[in-house]
């Protein structure tokens, strides 16, 4: 066999494999949820949906998945517009300093988590503001709003700033050609940018673990807690629902990026 | 006559339903200069490719040097080519770039260093050795690509329009340059390019593509007096170019006539029926004596060197270009003046429809 | 509303920026720095300013052994995830239809969108006694008693490797189609197999997007954690989890000391493969 054959049948078998690997804990975790046990066991013995029942009667996670879908969205639509007004000064007007500042903002980033977390909870508790929702939304948006910053100021810097100037030209005010010139522009941008925060606030854990209390959590914290105390697939099931959702946001993404045509450059820059 | 270095028979390639090269056979001779001339899309780079092995023919045979290439990989092919954008190996020094190959052949580390320093001297770059690519500017790199294919002493060199990125003066330089080394090493060069100047200047033989097809393969002067398509009339030089009425007029004569004009022009087989007829600018004659027509000056454009004149024939809807060298000593025609026309009856080039 | 001093606009536009950033991330770390100062005995935090935290951790053989802990996990993960990720996003440059090259970025992408506790426990069923890679190993022979796979060090690098899988494969994956395709035609055309236009071309002129991706997965490794809470069994105490205990139990100046280490760790490792890259970039 030729030396060009045997090459792409060990890469073929490689990817196969890669993807197994990448598939595989989320696909366990489908099937684990309809298993009839409570103990984990491969194979399951047996088919059931007790887990799915079990999951609706504890509030407790509704509860939680409600508070974090509502904030993620709070979050983002904050990072949003901070970020999108940071992203235009660093951008169009290039201040002094601009480099540091930028790199300020997008340091939460770089940042572990759990040092932010603790950090804030030590702060809160200090000026007495703890466990109130406004710290909690404005935890989130810091740590997001990197994420708008670095997909909005790359996609400013490749805008063909002279359309701004035939828009002044042509009579238009800096807010009035902004919302019709620019931001039509930069709207892909800005959707990409919304998903990729959205997403980051939904699985904020270690960052925001220690601004809640029990009854008011979001949903992975209560995921987690819960999993510190017991294994059983009520968790599987609910994270089910989870990957469902994940599986149709990812559809959402591929029939954009087929309409747009876009490249998975995007996807490399939201990180 | 030696056996010739490259021999394409009826290569067809196919992109999808896009057919970039349609049944092409020529022959490149040993140790010539030969082109593959013709505009952007007509298949004369997808034809150099094949010769390298980077695509490979749907149906024809490709042989180098004898040798049948059919699923001959780039890297087992007495070939090398000087790619458009160079492809210098922008991580790697001048030096380290020209060695690539020789290093790929396994050279002896001694050999290697001896024959590098020789191809960098053959193009006259033997103080950029340690330079990297980005360093160089674009005649230097287009000198190191050169010298990195030539030190293989490959059978046949490819060069794939190398000189079109560089500015015109410097693309002049280069051309006479690249005659200069060809006759130096003798190696046979196949040589892309669209601009039929370049192709004119350098070649011993030309072959004119378009739209995939081969139009016409021959020596610069032949290709340019007795072009034997209409379009290798159009392509090559300056030439007006019309459809027309031929009829024959006795033994290696046809009467051409347009609308207003009628003329005699030599022909090898007399012609008969609708066809077009080329006249190229400077085989017109602005005479006082005997003359096929009458125009006026429509324009008077000066090229420095040479005048053209858009000339509008009298009782004619015809507008013809004529081209006359400028001496200095000639007063040009002024617009609106009535000037006499004529022209060799060898100077029509006739073909005939269908 | 005529041309108004320059300055005034940037200002407005970045002023919510930057009074977040303040609030939420500068104040707050300032006063984690002062707690890394108070003392902690018997239980009682008071703000009794001593140096001794900052002294135990350098002295401490126990807290070297956490640091090194967390080291040797960021490192060893960057190294799995790199040995996957960089055939992997070969594999994906070189698939020529564009719907599967995009197919496969999306799976590659997709468990991003999954929570990383649901990840976690995904991982926690997987490599149990009971779950199917055991399953697999004992069905093919390999293995009698079940392996441990889980809430052990193997685990934990199974699991982060996976977690951070995307952020390599998506730096190198981007470097490669970057790659001037006329280069490795050269490559071939010069005479080199395809080994030697692999070692002498792709491979240093797609370096850049290897360190970019390691950096992205190095830094991210050092500050995990959920994973490692999840997976390690208790086993695995990386400088997070200790954080986050401290913090638990009130020892606040352990937690911020800590907390502190963990953040100039994190500053040493971009910056150190900044240099990297700039290294990697040049040559």
């Amino acid at each position: 066999m030729s030396n060009w054959a045997i090459r792409h049948i060990l890469l073929a078998i490689f990817t196969f494999g890669a993807i197994i690997y990448i598939v595989a804990p989320l696909a366990i975790v489908v099937l684990n949820s309809f298993s009839s046990v409570a103990y984990s066991v491969f194979p399951p013995p047996g088919f059931s949906l007790r887990w799915y029942a079990n999951l609706f009667e504890q509030s407790a996670f509704g509860v939680a998945a409600l508070r974090s879908v509502l904030l993620a969205t709070l979050a983002t639509a904050l990072a949003l517009v901070i970020g999108t007004m940071a992203s235009y000064a660093l951008v169009r007007h290039r201040p002094r300093g601009g480099e540091l500042i930028k790199g300020l903002l997008m340091s939460p980033i770089v940042l572990p988590k759990i040092v932010l977390g603790v950090a804030l909870f030590m702060f809160f508790v200090r000026i007495g503001l703890i466990n109130t929702q406004i710290s909690l939304l404005l935890a989130h948006t810091l740590v997001i709003l990197p994420y708008v910053i670095a997909m909005l100021t790359a996609a400013l810097m490749n805008f063909d700033w002279s359309l701004v100037e035939a828009a002044s030209d042509l009579g238009a005010r800096p807010l009035r050609s902004f919302r019709k010139v620019v931001l039509p522009q930069i709207s892909t941008s800005m959707t990409i940018a919304a998903i990729f925060a959205w997403i980051t606030s939904f699985d904020q854990v270690e960052s925001t673990i220690f601004l809640v209390r029990a009854g008011t959590t979001t949903l992975p914290i209560e995921m987690f807690l819960y999993l510190q105390k017991w294994q059983d697939p009520t968790i599987a099931a609910l994270s089910t629902l989870l990957i469902l959702f994940a599986i149709l946001l990812l559809l959402g993404l591929d029939a954009m990026m087929r309409r747009k045509r876009l490249t998975l450059e995007i996807l490399n820059r939201g990180q | 006559m030696s056996e010739p270095d490259v021999e394409l028979a009826g290569v067809t390639k196919a992109f999808g339903s896009f057919v970039a090269v349609r049944d092409v056979s020529f022959s490149v001779p040993k140790g010539s200069f030969f082109s593959l001339l013709g505009p952007s899309g007509c298949g004369k780079s997808t034809t150099l490719r094949m010769i390298a092995g980077l695509e490979h023919p749907d149906s024809g045979s490709l042989r180098i040097a004898g040798t049948n290439m059919a699923g001959v990989a780039p890297y087992r092919r007495p070939t090398n080519m000087v790619f458009q954008r160079w492809a210098l190996f922008p991580h790697m020094t001048v030096a380290e770039n020209v060695a690539f190959g020789l290093e790929a052949e396994r050279t002896p580390r001694a050999e290697i260093s001896t024959r590098v320093a020789e191809a960098l001297a053959l193009v006259g770059l033997a103080t950029m050795a340690g330079r990297k690519p980005g360093q160089l500017s674009g005649g230097q790199m287009q000198r190191v690509a050169l010298a990195r294919a030539l030190v293989k002493r490959p059978q046949v060199l490819l060069l794939d329009e190398p000189l079109g990125a560089l500015d015109l003066k410097l693309r002049l330089q280069m051309q006479l340059e690249l005659k200069r080394i060809q006759r130096e090493v003798g190696t046979t060069f196949v040589y892309v390019t669209h601009d039929q100047a370049e192709a004119l200047t350098m070649s011993e033989a030309i072959a004119v593509m378009n739209d995939g097809r081969l139009e016409q393969v021959g020596s610069p002067q032949e290709i340019y007096d007795r072009p034997t398509t209409r379009f290798v009339a159009g392509f090559i030089g300056n030439a007006n170019i019309f459809a027309a009425d031929f009829v024959p007029d006795g033994e290696g004569a046809t009467m051409v006539t347009l609308d207003g004009l009628s003329f005699r022009a030599r022909t090898d087989t007399p012609l008969s029926g609708r066809g077009h007829v080329a006249l190229r600018y400077e085989r017109l004659r602005l005479a006082t004596g005997t003359t096929l027509a009458r125009a006026v000056v429509r324009d008077a454009i000066f090229t420095g060197s040479a005048v053209h004149y858009v000339l509008g024939v009298e009782n004619s809807a015809v507008e013809l270009t004529a081209e006359t060298p400028y001496d200095g000593t000639v007063p040009l025609h002024q617009r609106g003046e009535t000037v006499g026309l004529s022209w060799d009856e060898a100077a029509p080039r006739l073909f005939a429809d269908g | 509303m005529a041309e108004r001093r320059r300055w005034g606009v940037p200002l407005l536009l970045l002023a919510p920026g930057l009074a977040l950033l303040i609030a939420m991330f500068i104040a707050p770390l300032m006063a984690f720095m002062e707690y890394s100062f108070y003392r902690f005995r018997r239980g009682r935090l008071t703000a009794d300013y001593n140096l001794d935290t900052y002294r135990r951790f350098l002295t401490d053989e126990y807290y070297h052994v956490i640091i090194l802990d967390t080291l040797k996990v960021a490192t060893l993960v960057t190294l799995i995830a790199l040995a996957i990720g960089y055939p992997l996003a070969y594999a994906m440059w070189k698939i020529n239809r564009p719907g599967l090259q995009r197919w496969l970025g999306l799976l590659i992408f997709s468990p991003i969108l999954v929570s990383v506790v649901v990840r976690s426990y995904g991982w926690t069923v997987l490599l149990s006694d009971q779950g199917p890679v055991n399953w697999a190993l004992r069905g093919l022979g390999l293995t009698d008693e079940p392996v441990t796979l889980v809430f052990n060090l193997t685990g934990v690098l199974i699991a982060l490797a996976h977690v951070f899988l995307p952020f390599v494969v998506f730096p190198i994956f981007s470097s490669m189609t970057r790659l001037d395709p006329s280069l490795r035609e050269a490559a071939s055309d010069l005479g080199a197999g395809w080994w030697m236009t692999f070692r002498r071309v792709t491979l240093p002129l797609t370096l850049p997007g290897v360190v970019a991706g390691a950096q992205i997965c190095f830094v991210l490794s050092l500050g995990a954690f959920v994973t490692p809470a999840m997976l390690g069994g208790g086993r695995v105490l990386v400088l997070p989890l200790q954080v986050y205990s401290a913090t638990s139990e009130i020892n606040w100046p352990v937690a911020a000391v800590g907390g502190l280490v963990l953040l100039i760790a994190a500053l040493l490792a971009v910056l150190g493969f900044n240099r990297l890259l700039r290294y990697s970039e040049v040559r």
